[in-house]
């Protein structure tokens, strides 16, 4: 067994090194392009300024209300993101969208803004659409719904298309 | 001579091996089928991308919804589920299998029935789902094993779904039944 180990050594280190090799190749067309295209979340503090998308954002306000007061859908509390956005050097064309994020029932949620939930008013001095392409500067609050009591310490996501995959994440 | 005969058998081998791989290659749709997470009626069925209890399925010669009417020249299979989210907002879309043959869910009843609605984390959505099959469908092949499949979407491939099999023959048939509307909650 040794004379045989010894006489098809290279052979075998080939190996060895040619199946991990071929493993990571097959690797490249589809896995390689998708890791790379998965959002990459940047943390941003409450209060911070980040340029974005060629515009400046920052959080203002994050607040979690106890939706019995609203008359929100039932079991719902109302979490109210504030904004202000000030575009600058927008991209021609991009998309955006805003979503809530938690992870404190143990997975990661996410919700969608609403444009109404319950009797909860946005003072008509705020944008209620996030626009990430028209120059000037804006004041934006979104509202959404979240389960009553799972959700304190959320986290708001901006994604502009036209910057992935780096996506904002505001608290 | 001797390792020569060894050399061709084992070519043999080889040659009759790749065109084994070769005659078992998978089918693009076996190979993009969804992954079906099993449970029963009562079951909370957790797969993916929702959570799912099945309160209970029977068959039905007419049903009311809201203000609708919903009458058939065949038979209504219904059943009343919860469904929520687990990650995001999702649509609900449901088709009963039958021997092969695929039963959408009916759209006629508009948006009261809980398949086509969206649902999201957190929040339990509660109501009717309604399916037209043939009249004669408890007669049918495959009708002691129907498989009631809910998803995300039409387009399924690769993703997980929730499936029960259902013994339609041991279903009641009620004649004209009223329905409850998709409502929050559970039931």
């Amino acid at each position: 067994m040794t004379a045989w180990l010894q006489k098809n050594r290279w052979f075998l280190i080939a190996l060895v090194v040619l199946i991990p090799a071929a493993f990571v190749v097959s690797l490249i067309p589809r896995f390689f392009p998708y890791f790379a295209d998965q959002p990459r979340p940047e943390a941003v503090e409450l209060g911070d300024v980040v340029r974005y998308s060629g515009v400046d954002i920052q959080l203002t306000q994050l607040e979690v209300l106890d939706g019995r007061g609203f008359d929100a859908p039932a079991g719902a509390d109302v979490v109210v993101a504030t904004f202000s956005i000030d575009v600058i050097d927008p991209p021609e064309f991009t998309i955006c969208d805003v979503t809530l994020v938690s992870d404190e029932s143990g997975v990661e949620r996410e919700w969608k803004s609403e444009l109404f939930i319950g009797d909860y008013e946005t003072p008509d001095y705020f944008e209620t659409t996030c626009n990430l392409t028209d120059v000037g500067r804006y004041h934006l609050q979104m509202v959404f719904a979240v389960p009553h009591g799972e959700v304190v310490d959320p986290e708001v996501q901006v994604t502009s298309s036209d910057a992935l995959p780096r996506v904002l994440r505001l608290s | 001579m001797k390792r020569r005969g060894w050399s061709i058998l084992a070519g043999v081998a080889l040659l009759a091996a790749a065109y084994g791989v070769t005659a078992t290659i998978p089918s693009s749709e076996l190979v993009k089928a969804p992954f079906g997470v099993r449970g029963a009626i009562g079951d909370r069925i957790v797969s993916q991308p929702m959570i799912v209890t099945v309160n209970e399925v029977f068959l039905a010669d007419e049903v009311e919804l809201d203000l609708w009417r919903g009458t058939t020249n065949g038979v209504w299979f219904v059943a009343d589920a919860t469904i929520a989210a687990t990650v995001e907002r999702e649509g609900v879309d449901v088709e009963l299998y039958l021997d092969g043959v695929e039963y959408p869910s009916s759209s006629r009843a508009d948006s009261s029935t809980v398949d086509g609605s969206v649902v999201d984390p957190g929040f339990p959505m509660t109501g009717p789902i309604l399916i037209e099959l043939p009249a004669d469908v408890v007669d049918r092949p495959g009708a002691r094993s129907a498989v009631l499949r809910i998803s995300t979407g039409s387009d399924p491939r690769l993703d997980s779904v929730i499936e029960l099999v259902i013994d339609l023959t041991q279903l009641d048939t009620d004649g004209s039944v009223e329905l409850e509307p998709t409502r929050p909650g559970e039931r």
